[in-house]
């Protein structure tokens, strides 16, 4: 798959239905890369966007959606989840 | 196989991984253009609004969670290429959800149906049916057909159905608290379990000095009844929501593990059952393991031998 038709594929699953779903979607999407022995760098991505769904949507409703948008979607996603995780620790 | 994308579907190498059309009455294809749907993937119809959905025949799986949340679901049909349903799959807010019905025809030999764990759940008083000659309407198919962990209907069933209400099958066994009954491919063998049973019949002294020859000695707490009734389908007779039938009881056990003697192809088995009970320092739920023995009590390492020998007498347990 190129990358163009990748991202067309993210793009409508992240615009399609609940969060859920498109995280589903997208995890079904990485069983299939991985069984086509696809590019390393698209299997990352998919799976980096599956953990990422909730940032993702909103840019990907966006009237252009490209890598660079998913990317900095993927960056915010893991940014949030580092704070989460900062902040259930407890203080000594 | 490729990719393919329209206004509805999305799908990759045979595989549907998005749907979101607004399809009432929804055909899942088994085609779209050049490329063949083999599996209809994980989440691929959540939250649809179909309120009937008929999967194409050549369709061999539906994914984990498939269907879920498709809150006006009232109707799926499941054709006989279907080998396959994943966990879930018609699971989760599915409030509507009342008939579910499994085409089994055309059989092939070896025909098997995996459910695999809460893959179909639906409704009190709500139906399970599928088209097998004779087959007639189920009823009270409750909570879930899901077996733990994946277990199979072997393509010749003649019948399925819940024996939650069954009060009484043969005054003389005293089988109580059937969970579940599933017919051979004769029509008329069908085995059921029950729990915590206090009776055993054990009406052949040569089948129970070997079944003493293979038994464990150490003590396992909480027995359970296994006994295999003969009875011809057409005296099943029905009132109020319970079942009745005078049947032959060919054999009982009180042990926690039974070995059913099997003839097959001209050879002496065991079909080998061991309960675990709820509590189980193992499991946290009751479930049945079975194995096929040969005639030295040893288990049969050949699948394929195993499974014809078991092929018939296969137990689904809704617990």
């Amino acid at each position: 798959m190129t990358e163009v038709a990748l991202m067309a594929f993210i793009n409508r699953i992240l615009r399609n239905g609940s969060e859920e779903k498109a995280r589903l979607s997208l995890l079904q999407l990485l069983e299939i890369l991985r069984l086509q022995g696809a590019d390393p760098e698209h299997i990352q991505l998919v799976r980096d966007a599956s953990l990422s769904v909730k940032e993702a949507r909103p840019a990907a409703n966006r009237q252009i959606f490209v890598k660079q948008d998913l990317i900095a979607a993927i960056r915010a996603s893991e940014k949030r989840r580092r704070e989460e995780e900062m902040s259930s620790r407890g203080r000594c | 196989m490729g990719n393919y994308m329209d206004n509805t579907y999305l799908a990759i190498d045979g595989v549907i991984v998005s749907y979101s059309g607004s399809d009432d009455v929804l055909t899942v294809p088994s085609r779209l253009i050049q490329m063949d749907i083999v599996r209809i993937g994980d989440g691929s119809f959540m939250d649809s609004r179909m309120s009937k959905v008929i999967i194409s025949d050549g369709i061999k799986e539906i994914g984990k969670n498939a269907f879920s949340k498709c809150c006006n679901l009232k109707e799926v049909v499941i054709p006989a290429s279907v080998t396959t349903v994943c966990s879930n799959a018609f699971t989760n807010d599915l409030p509507k959800l009342d008939s579910i019905f499994i085409d089994r025809y055309p059989l092939q030999a070896q025909q098997y149906l995996t459910l695999k764990r809460s893959a179909i759940r639906i409704n009190s008083n709500k139906y399970l049916t599928t088209n097998y000659a004779g087959l007639s309407l189920i009823n009270n198919v409750m909570n879930s057909t899901s077996a733990r962990p994946a277990q199979f209907i072997p393509g010749n069933i003649s019948r399925l159905f819940s024996t939650r209400d069954m009060t009484a099958v043969d005054p003389e066994a005293e089988c109580f608290n059937i969970s579940f009954g599933l017919s051979g491919g004769d029509g008329k063998t069908v085995e059921f379990s029950s729990v915590l049973a206090d009776k055993a019949d054990h009406s052949d002294p040569d089948t129970e000095a070997k079944h003493d020859e293979l038994l464990k000695k150490d003590a396992i707490p909480g027995n359970m009844m296994t006994a295999i009734l003969i009875f011809d389908e057409s005296n099943l007779l029905v009132d109020a929501g319970h079942y009745y039938v005078n049947a032959e009881i060919r054999i009982g056990y009180h042990f926690w593990q039974s070995f059913l003697p099997i003839i097959h192809a001209g050879k002496q088995y065991y079909l080998y059952r061991r309960n675990y009970l709820r509590g189980d320092d193992k499991y946290k739920y009751s479930r049945v393991d079975v194995a096929i023995l040969d005639d030295s009590g040893s288990v049969v390492k050949n699948k394929d031998e195993a499974l014809d020998v078991y092929g018939k007498y296969k137990i689904l347990s809704i617990l």
